[in-house]
Formats: structure tokens, sequence, C-alpha cells
């Protein structure tokens, strides 16, 4: 053989750290982009203010959230001549809404973003093994699909709710291995499309594992959807999650969410309808929140929209 | 790895196919479950530092042979010997140490071969990484190393694929095939989708590698004059079979096989071509005995009943025909006009030939474009 130098192998263990560190550089370098794009800054901004409101909740509110103060029933917001001083009114038990709203944010943000996370997660895992192992998993895992689709989550979370009891842990577990079909339908099709471009099958002739030319090579080109479906469902979860509190499963009182302040105060929406407004108001921030920095998310993601943006000002 | 694996002494070719054949089943159930011969009966012999072409048109089950042979899917039949080591069913490490690592592939589409998401530094890396060959720094050092081989700026490891122009990448893609050292490329239709002059670079830049490091190339292109100009030896497909092995030279001017002689013919004027009558037929029903006598000038009965078997006819040369030589250039021109009065054929496939029913989605992992 000719006489070129290979690169000597070394320990395995030599691998593992550089590795790590080029990820952190990516990740950084995402979030970097996020932060420098307008909505993404905006959004970030908005959802910190948020999770800060939530965290210090017990520190800004200015009445107790749960106390009935049964004199003081629908008052109108004070700045609308309301009595007792309640920014936003009180609802028909007399409890403050401003403060309600607060610390129901807590719960809510809690609900929407883990378990929007958990089922991001779980149907990305999915979809990419039914997309990648197409003939069998795949048939196996979308007929699934299929039958999950024809079954109604109301009847299966009734129950559950008979069966375990209700739980705010347990509705949120459900409603995580419930949604992964969305993503799973979504990205399947365009598993199955990349995994026959030219750069998987490279990385197949280079001797790349099945696991190594998922999570490095498929993964990245199907992200895009799977951050809009996870920023769009932080919302829609925040509402399913209410809906269910009236099935017995979920936030059950006197625990509470903007969720299932909104669907308590819908009875008596003529009375007063500050207790069904500004919380609605609370779960639209969240939503806005969560969509902008979805749509910036999946900008940061791509290169190709990012790279080529910041060395061609024709493009910008 | 083993440290003595290089200096192990290989005296015969790099890579020796024999009766190589890969089938694709098709859809439909039990009985009437279809077949698909891509490929069958291929053998072929690639020497240390050397160019085979591989010529065919759409359809012939070229990208099927390069890709059985770098074992993106096991053959339905036949042996592969890889430097000096059986191949045919080798997988987990050892299919990664005797093939991954001294084996690549090159693309035709540079704007797919690359991904979009990942840095070209990282994409070249990645060979070493899943070999576990050196650390950090001597990875990075060894990416420079090959940019610079393959005439590019040790800069462009830090952009992506879409800020690169076709030839870039395409030079990109050849970097990260040499990466791990290899001592056989892949070569599918390499310049087919650049333009020409970007063409030209990347045949010389294959060429000049070729001397510099020994490398062996399976160059699979439709374009005959380019097979012509880099080839040692040819290697000419139909329908899935070999029909002729001979040195690029003697192929082009005295062609033993009839379809040879139709593509040899293709570089003279207008008048002295061998035109093939019919369309190629479709692969899912090739036709009885020789593949190529539906449309070949001088076919007769025996054609038809027989299969020829590829036999060496000089030494280098070996053919599939059971007239070989008799269809030549020039004075062929004149006995071409195809008088097929006298041969009666009882199942000649309809000329007219229905779409191909090789319907894109059906055949998985083959990647398989044409």
């Amino acid at each position: 053989m000719n006489g070129t130098d290979t690169p000597q192998s070394t320990a395995a263990a030599g691998t593992a750290a550089p590795a790590r560190t080029r990820s952190k550089a990516r990740s950084r370098e995402i979030l970097g982009r996020v932060w420098a794009s307008p909505t993404g800054k905006f959004s970030v901004l908005m959802i910190a203010a948020l999770v800060l409101v939530a965290c210090f909740a017990d520190l800004l509110v200015t009445h107790s959230p749960t106390e009935q103060v049964l004199s003081e029933t629908n008052q109108p917001p004070s700045w609308m001549g309301g009595e007792g001083g309640h920014l936003l009114g009180t609802d028909p038990l007399g409890r403050d809404v401003f403060s309600r709203i607060l610390v129901g944010l807590r719960l809510s943000l809690v609900i929407g973003f883990l378990t929007a996370t958990a089922t991001a997660a779980i149907g990305l895992t999915l979809g990419l093994l039914a997309g990648y192992y197409e003939r069998f998993l795949g048939g196996l895992l979308m007929r699934l699909a299929d039958i999950q689709f024809a079954v109604p989550f109301a009847a299966v979370g009734i129950a559950l709710a008979a069966f375990a009891g209700p739980g705010i842990a347990l509705l949120m577990a459900v409603l995580a291995f419930w949604g992964w079909t969305n993503y799973a339908r979504t990205i399947v099709s365009s598993v199955q499309q990349t995994k026959r471009l030219d750069f998987v099958t490279a990385a197949r002739t280079a001797g790349a594992s099945p696991v190594r030319v998922l999570v490095r090579h498929i993964a990245p080109n199907v992200l895009g959807p799977v951050i809009i479906l996870w920023s769009t469902s932080v919302g829609t979860l925040i509402l399913v999650e209410s809906s269910l509190s009236l099935l017995g499963l979920g936030v059950q009182p006197p625990d509470f969410s903007l969720g299932s302040m909104l669907a308590d105060a819908q009875k008596t929406l003529r009375l007063s309808w500050w207790a069904a407004v500004f919380p609605g108001v609370g779960i639209a921030s969240v939503v806005i929140a969560f969509n902008l920095l979805g749509d910036s998310l999946r900008d940061a993601f791509n290169p190709a929209l990012s790279s080529i943006a910041e060395n061609d000002p024709e493009l910008t | 790895m083993n440290p003595d694996r290089r200096t192990v002494s290989h005296d015969g070719p790099v890579l020796r196919a024999s009766g190589l054949a890969k089938h694709f089943r098709m859809g439909g159930l039990g009985r009437s479950r279809k077949v698909l011969k891509a490929v069958d009966g291929v053998s072929l012999e690639i020497g240390r530092g050397e160019t085979l072409g591989l010529v065919g048109e759409s359809g012939s089950g070229k990208t099927t042979v390069g890709r059985t042979l770098i074992r993106l899917y096991p053959p339905t039949a036949g042996t592969v010997e890889f430097e000096g080591r059986d191949i045919t069913r080798s997988s987990g490490a050892r299919l990664r140490q005797d093939v991954r690592r001294r084996m690549s592939m090159v693309f035709q589409n540079p704007s797919t071969s690359l991904n979009p998401y990942m840095r070209l530094g990282e994409a070249l890396t990645e060979p070493l990484v899943v070999h576990r060959i050196g650390d950090a720094a001597q990875r990075r050092s060894r990416v420079a190393e090959m940019l610079e081989l393959v005439g590019l700026d040790t800069s462009m490891a830090d952009r992506y694929p879409q800020e690169l122009s076709g030839g870039q990448r395409q030079r990109i893609g050849i970097a990260r095939a040499l990466i791990t050292d290899p001592s056989l490329i892949i070569a599918d239709e390499p310049t087919a989708s650049l333009d020409v002059s970007v063409q030209a670079q990347i045949v010389n830049l294959l060429g000049d590698l070729q001397k510099e490091l020994g490398l062996a190339y399976l160059f699979i292109t439709h374009d005959l004059a380019l097979v012509r100009q880099i080839s040692h030896r040819v290697a000419v497909m139909y329908l899935g079979r070999l029909m002729e092995t001979a040195p690029a030279d003697a192929l082009f001017t005295e062609p033993l096989h009839p379809y040879s002689a139709v593509l040899a013919s293709m570089h003279q004027d207008r008048e002295h071509r061998i035109v093939p009558r019919g369309e190629i037929p479709s692969p899912m029903s090739p036709p009885s005995g020789c593949v190529f006598r539906t449309r070949c000038p001088i076919a007769r009965e025996q054609c038809a009943e027989q299969v020829p078997q590829l036999r060496e006819a000089a030494p280098g040369r070996s053919v599939a025909c059971h007239f070989p030589g008799e269809l030549k250039l020039d004075t062929a021109a004149a006995s071409v006009r195809p008088e097929p009065a006298e041969l009666t054929f009882t199942d000649v496939p309809p000329t007219t030939a229905p779409p191909r029913p090789v319907p894109a989605g059906s055949v998985p992992h083959t990647g398989e474009k044409e």
C-alpha cells in the first residue's frame, strides 16, 4: 500500500468528550440565533416573565387566592368601581381573580410545558423508528395510531379516573402518551424520504450505526414540524386539562389552574365576565409566547435559513 | 485497531465479485409475488490503483452493482472478495472494519449527499468518529489535510453545505470518502450533475488522487466519452447483466459484444452508428436467453434459447455473447440493416414496452434513482 499516514486510533474514552462539547456549542449557537431574532427575543422575555411571575406568585398576590369572601362576590375590577380593591375583580365565590391568575399560572405552565415536551419526545422517537424501520415496526405503529385515533380520549380519561382516581400526575402521563400519534404521523413520511437521501447512504457506507443515523442525520431534518407541534400544543394542553377536570380527571378543587378558572367562570359569564376573560388572557399570553418561541426555534434550527442570511445581505 | 492491517500483502485484485446477483422482491403475495432481478450473474475484478468504468443505460443495474459491492445490502447470490477477504456475508464489527473503513462512496448529486444540518467539518469527521480514529485534535488536522488534498480552503470546515457551489460540494464528498484512507472508491455518476467545466475539474481531481494515493475506482457512469478517457478497463451492463469487460481502448475500437459495438459506434459519424431496435425491455420480464437479443442486430434462434455465459475471450477481456466479434464497427454499419424476417421468436415481449413497473417506494432502502 501507499505510505500516507493514517491518524492513529486512541482510547475510546477520548472520543466522547469532543462530541459533547460540539453538541453544547451547537445548542448555544441555536439559542444565540433565537436571541438574535426579534420574535425570539420577545418570546424568551415573555416566557421568562411568565415563569418568574408563577415562581414568585406568593409574593405578588394582593389577596389570598383561595379565601372566599362572601361579602365581596362578583365584584368588578377596582378600576371599574368594584369594592374591596380587587385589581381584576372577584369570582362568584368572592376570591380575588388577580391573585388566582398568578397562582393558577404555575400549574398551567407546568402542565403545558412538561406534557408537551414529553409528548414531543415520545412522538419524535416513535416517528423516527416507524419511518426508519418502515416495513414491520412502521406498519405496526401506524396501525396502532389508527386504532388510537378511533378511540375518544374522553372515554379513556373517564375509565382511568374511575380506575386510578383523579390526579394531576396521572393526567399528565396519559396526555403525554396519548399525543404521540400527531407527531409520528407528521414526521413518518419525512423520515422515510430523508433516509433515502444520499447523505444517509454516505453515513451508512462510512459505518454509522442506525442510532447515529437517526439521531445525527434524520432527526435534525424532521425537527421543524416537531418544534411547531410542540409549541402549539402547549396552549392546547392547558385547555385540554381544564376540560378534563370536568370529567374528574386532573385538577380538582381546591387546586386550580388557569384552565379550571376559565371553565368555572363560564357558568357565570353574565354576572362576572372578568373572572373568565382575565384567565383567558393569561392562557392567551402563554400560547402566544410559546408559538413565537416555536417559530424562532424552528428557524434557528435550520442553518439554511440563518447562515445564508448572515452572509447574504440581499436575503435578510 | 490492528496496526498490521495495512501491511498485509494483497497481491490479487482489490475487489473480486463472482456470480453476483441482487434480486428485489416486489409487491404481490404468494405466487403472484414478483421478483426484480436488478443484477444477475455479474463477475468483475478491480485491480489495485485501477479504474474500472461501469457503463450501461438507465435501469441496467449499474448503481445496484455498486451498492451491492459496498454491502449496502447483502447480495442474493454470488460472492464478493475485498482485499483478499470474503465480505459477502460480513456483518457487525467485521463489516465495519473490513468494508466500511476501506471502501467508500462518492455520489451523483452533491446537493443531497451532504446533510444540510451539519457543518462540513462535522460531516468530514463523522467517519473518523465512527471508526474511533484519533482524538479531537488529530481529527481536526486530518480534516484540514483532506480539505487541502481536494483543493479547498481549510476554513470550509465551519461552513454549511448550502453555502458551497456544486463543484465544491462534490470535492467535500470526495474528501469524506477519502478520510478513512480507503483502497476502493465506488463513484456513482460523480460528475453527472455538474457543469461541464466543473466536471473536468472533478475528473482531474479524481485522477490526481488515484496517482497520489493508489486508489482504485469503480466509476459508474453513462457518459461514454468520459469512461473511455478515465478508465483502465470498462465493464458494460445491460438489463442487470454484464455484457463485456475489456480494456477501455479495446472496447471502443474492437468491441466483441454487439451491445458494446452499439455503444462504441456512438462515437462515430451519424451514418456509421449502429442503432438498436426498440426500447430496453422491462427488467421485471426480461427476454429469455440473451437479454440483449430483442434489440441485437445479429440475434438468431440460439440467442433466445441459451443464456450466453461470460467467458474469457482474451487476457483481461470477457464477453457474454454466442457470436462474439461478429458485429464490427464501420464495416458493420452496412450489414446492420436489421433483417429480422428470418428470425422467429415465439416469446418476444412487446417492443412497445409498458410503463416500467418499478414503483419507487416499493424497493426499500435501495435509493435506486434510475
